[in-house]
């Protein structure tokens, strides 16, 4: 609030603004390498994605929604949206529960060994995602899986059939859960362990039982970070793009070409041409992505300084 | 190295050549530099070509064949580096980069000699026709015969089939007892048998442009699915793949007597796969439905070569593209069966004296097989393979009908013809 | 130190835990146990064995042989590329987000709110939106087919940022830096004296998570490079892969690059990364320890 200033008062305040402005242009070129980049590669490419997305691209007139009419008026928009809703509500859900549980446990076993599992649970991660798909061509082919007895005991015989009865969505989030839920197990560990020990020691000397303790001390405590997880999953979720359109390695009548709403808009810019309609697809998608940031920032106050 | 010599190697001739006459050297020995992207497999073609040429540097560049046209169009868009000359692995790529949106390819109607022309294969170079333009020489063939094991046949008391009941026949004799005779899910597989029939999936209509008909529920249509059908329920065509590994297992162990495949079959897949015996590998011409004059057979790949339109050096483009596809010497060496006759007949010498085959008629009857290239077999901007495999196929490997999935595959397949900006008939 | 649940007496709940992570341990183990195995397979072998069989050493060499040699050693040209770009996108990574992390976790400045806004942001974009738009901007600025342009590129790593961030708005020990500030020192001097030397942590994680995404990055590399010897590994080896059609079985002579080789090519992309992580394990949960709580 301002207040009448005494002139030793506004000496002050005036050394103060100097620290100020000197911090704040201190701060900016700290961050100056960033922004640069920051410009390049986030920022500039967005703004031009969203001017493109009103462009006729090939002869560079202005036409206003015309993209966005054709994306939105072709008959595969529907039906990518909901396989892409699809296969992330399944692969967040996995993602959620599969990472708690394996966190919290790995938690409450001897350091060693958990450390040993969160290593094998990562390594997945390191395989690229073209090379994930061969692997997991072999892994779900019932006639070669190492699962084998596993995939016969629930009737599959062949890859056809396992895809038939498990449907593209579910095979797709077992993939990406597969290679990237090792790296979240990794993180929610960290935030696990970063847990004041005083209240869990204080509920365990009241007799809570270890599983008592995970699910009503410790997980309340990270619900933030599964949350924030939960978000990033989702964001990442509805951008799926390499399962799909790999997928016809395993064979011909596997293709999927316009399976997602990246392949859409892939498809649109490549194999058509049309690099307008494809900008408009990912406007939306990248509005789609914007929305969730400004979740996040809400949920978390991520700006908050302390 | 090689390319630092052999420009040395130009520039020495550039020197003998301007004291000759200064105008000569000007035209013999401009030096012109051709980029050019290539799959693996052709890699040693394009460096014959170089080497055979002393104006001409050929900067080759390694492209994955499914990243061509993402490649292409980053180029066109920016003003990048185009190449002159591709090679296209998929015959859809002709039509893909003749677009408004993605204008590449160079227009070789009336530069391509007739006499060359003439000597392709009959419809061999389909897929580089487009609304009567042609802009792509077709390197090789890939149509579907009838491969069969011939001491198996005989073992089983069968006679290889002519038309198409009598392979049906065969099935329903051999299915029950665990024979297979192809699979039922494989799209190219599943689209020759429909086409056989004059089911006409995604066809141009002839002097129109850009316009196809789709008629995937007609009678000539539903003749075919039904006996895919018969064929699936009896067990002799299978809900598995020709690559996958019960279907490999099954042909290892002599459980496949015949099976309708590409040209590149015998050498590619029943050879290293499949793994029949030496000696026991036989072909037969394609299929016929009774009633029908002559057989007409859908093909299963194939590429082209094509060049860029505002390429800076038209003349050698050309020059390499129809050197690519017809050179005879280059052409002998070739991995599958040219499409350019005079090449073809010199590249089937070596099939003609491999004793793996029960005869030397394979090839013989690779080249009358040619005859009976569907015309239909062209490049379109929709992906009818991959239309095949979201419908009939998925429809068959999860228990259901060929024929109940037409209707699926004809709204798929309009839907797809009308986004892609074809007129539907 | 808890006591472990291991060391207590038999019960359903310890049961049901070990079983939990027995199956979890078959989940994400026994496929990478294949894929190791299956690189000491043939095209055959590796069909008609029985699944997680040990394959022969000949099988091993001649696969890594075909896979080494093809067109003369031209993957360690792409495996000298990667290492180029892999290092000079960390340290970009690191020399752009830990400053720039500092800045925005400890100074309060107009602009601030916006930058964090957009960097979350940039996190979630989807890469297909961008990738056209960077694709013209580099070849304005010629730097298409050049290692400063993907490294360039690959250099900048939000998600780096924000690790930063938290991690200096977490992790600072206020005490220290309000007493070094009545010393006379700005918040921003205390950078190189005091933060720079506990910023290790984030430093490791900043490195590791950079590393993780521009090893293994193929569409930013697919994009800005089209010269195959410019190419990361990623990129060669998928172009050799489907190039070779190992994959999509159709014919292509001489060009002994099958599944077996495939899978190799693999787990040559995929070893350094698992080898890091084992070794970095440590430091990487150190560092995300101190984030953890506001993330």
């Amino acid at each position: 609030m301002p207040q009448p200033a005494s002139p030793d008062d506004r000496l002050r305040t005036k050394s103060e603004r100097q620290i100020k402005r000197r911090e704040t242009g201190a701060a900016y070129l700290f961050l100056a390498p960033y922004l640069a980049l920051l410009c390049m590669f986030g920022v500039f490419p967005v703004f031009y994605a969203f001017g493109l997305s009103f462009f006729d691209t090939i002869e560079g007139v202005f036409w206003g929604v015309t993209n966005y009419t054709t994306v939105l008026g072709d008959f595969r928009l529907p039906r990518s949206a909901g396989n892409v809703l699809l296969f992330t509500a399944q692969w967040v859900t996995m993602t959620i529960i599969g990472v708690s549980v394996l966190s919290l446990m790995l938690d409450a076993i001897p350091r060693r060994l958990a450390t040993t599992l969160r290593t094998i649970f990562f390594l997945p991660g390191a395989v690229i995602s073209s090379a994930l798909v061969v692997l997991w061509l072999f892994v779900l082919d019932p006639t070669v899986s190492p699962f084998r007895p596993i995939l016969h005991l629930a009737g599959w015989d062949t890859l056809q059939s396992l895809v038939v009865g498990l449907g593209y969505a579910t095979v797709f989030a077992i993939m990406s859960y597969f290679a990237t839920s090792g790296g979240w197990i990794v993180v929610i560990g960290g935030a696990l362990s970063s847990l004041p020990t005083e209240v869990i020691e204080a509920a365990r000397v009241d007799g809570a039982k270890p599983y008592q303790i995970a699910l009503r001390i410790k997980l309340p405590m990270i619900w933030r970070s599964i949350v924030l997880m939960g978000i990033l999953s989702f964001a990442a979720g509805i951008q799926i793009f390499v399962e799909p359109q790999l997928f016809s390695l395993a064979g011909a009548q596997f293709a999927q070409p316009d399976w997602s709403l990246n392949q859409l808009a892939f498809s649109y810019a490549f194999q058509m041409g049309d690099f307008g309609a494809s900008a408009a697809l990912s406007t939306m998608l990248v509005m789609v992505s914007v929305t969730i940031a400004l979740v996040i920032i809400f949920v978390t106050k991520f700006y908050k300084m302390d | 190295m090689k390319t630092y010599r052999s420009r040395t190697g130009k520039r020495v001739l550039a020197a003998a050549a301007m004291l000759s006459s200064f105008a000569a050297a000007a035209l013999a020995a401009d030096p012109v530099t051709l980029t050019v992207w290539s799959d693996t497999a052709r890699l040693s073609l394009f460096a014959a070509y170089d080497d055979q040429h002393e104006n001409i540097t050929l900067n080759v560049v390694t492209v994955d064949p499914k990243d061509l046209l993402a490649k292409i169009q980053l180029g066109l868009q920016s003003g990048a580096e185009v190449p002159d000359v591709i090679f296209m692995s998929d015959i859809g790529y002709t039509s893909q980069l003749a677009t408004r949106g993605s204008n590449y390819l160079m227009d070789l109607t009336g530069k391509v000699p007739d006499a060359k022309l003439a000597e392709f294969y009959p419809n061999a170079n389909s897929p580089c026709y487009l609304n009567g333009k042609l802009l792509c020489l077709r390197n090789d063939l890939a149509h579907m015969i009838v491969w069969y094991d011939e001491p198996l046949m005989k073992e089983l008391g069968q006679t290889v089939p002519k038309t198409w009941e009598e392979f049906a026949a065969l099935g329903a004799a051999l299915g029950p007892k665990g024979y297979a005779l192809g699979s039922a899910v494989e799209p190219y597989p599943l689209i020759s048998y429909l086409v056989s029939s004059g089911c006409e999936l995604a066809i141009p209509v002839e002097g129109a442009t850009d316009t196809l008909k789709i008629n995937a529920t007609s009678d000539a249509c539903v003749k075919a699915a039904t006996m895919v059908d018969t064929m699936v329920a009896n067990g002799s065509l299978t809900k598995t793949g020709p690559f996958d590994p019960p279907f490999v297992a099954l042909a290892k162990s002599g459980k496949v007597p015949l099976i309708i495949g590409p040209t590149w079959f015998g050498e590619y897949v029943i050879k290293p796969t499949y793994e029949f015996k030496p000696g026991t590998l036989a072909a037969s011409v394609p299929l016929v439905w009774d009633g029908q004059a002559q057989p007409v057979t859908w093909s299963w790949g194939g590429g082209t070569y094509g060049g860029y339109n505002k390429t800076a050096h038209p003349d050698e483009v050309l020059d390499l593209i129809v050197w690519a596809a017809t050179d005879v010497s280059v052409q002998t060496n070739a991995v599958t069966m040219p499409a350019h006759a005079p090449a073809a007949l010199a590249w089937g010498a070596k099939l003609k004296a491999d004793a793996y085959y029960a005869n030397a008629e394979v090839f013989d009857v690779e080249v009358a097989s040619a005859a009976f290239s569907h015309p239909g077999y062209v490049s379109l901007r929709i992906d009818l393979s991959a239309a095949i495999a979201k419908t009939l196929s998925a429809a068959i490997s999860g228990g259901g009908k060929a024929v109940d999935a037409l209707p699926a595959l004809q709204t798929e397949l309009t839907n797809l013809a009308q986004l892609n900006k074809y007129q539907v008939q | 130190m808890e006591p472990s649940l291991l060391r207590r007496q038999f019960s359903l709940s310890r049961f049901f835990v070990l079983a939990c992570l027995g199956f979890a341990v078959c989940f994400y183990g026994i496929p990478l146990l294949w894929l190791f195995l299956a690189s000491t397979h043939n095209q055959t072998t590796l069909i008609s064995d029985p699944p997680l069989s040990i394959g022969s050493w000949q099988d091993f060499r001649q696969t890594w042989v075909n896979l080494t040699t093809f067109n003369d050693f031209e993957m360690v040209t792409w495996a000298l590329n990667s290492l180029i770009y892999t290092v000079g996108g960390v340290l970009l990574a690191i020399a752009t987000a830990i400053p720039g992390g500092y800045a925005l976790a400890l100074v309060e400045f107009p602009g601030r709110k916006l930058i964090l806004v957009l960097t979350l942001i940039a996190m979630i974009t989807p890469s297909t939106a961008v990738v056209l738009p960077i694709f013209l901007q580099m070849h304005f600025l010629g730097l298409t087919n050049t290692y400063t342009g993907f490294i360039l590129a690959s250099g900048f790593f939000p998600f780096g940022v924000y690790l930063a961030y938290i991690y200096f708005s977490t992790s600072l020990p206020k005490g220290v830096m309000d007493s070094a500030r009545v010393d006379g020192c700005t918040r921003l001097q205390l950078f190189t004296k005091i933060a720079l030397p506990l910023a290790k942590p984030v430093v490791a994680l900043v490195a590791f998570f950079s590393f993780l995404g521009i090893w293994s990055n193929y569409f930013l590399a697919f994009v800005l490079l089209s010269n195959d010897s410019l190419y990361n590994l990623p990129v060669g080896l998928s172009t050799l892969v489907s190039g070779s059609g190992a994959l999509s079985n159709l014919p292509t002579e001489g060009i002994p690059i099958k599944k077996p080789e495939v899978i190799l090519a693999a787990i040559l992309v995929a070893l350094p990364v698992m080898i890091i992580f084992i070794f970095a394990q440590g430091r990487v949960r150190s560092g995300l320890l101190t984030g953890a709580e506001k993330g």
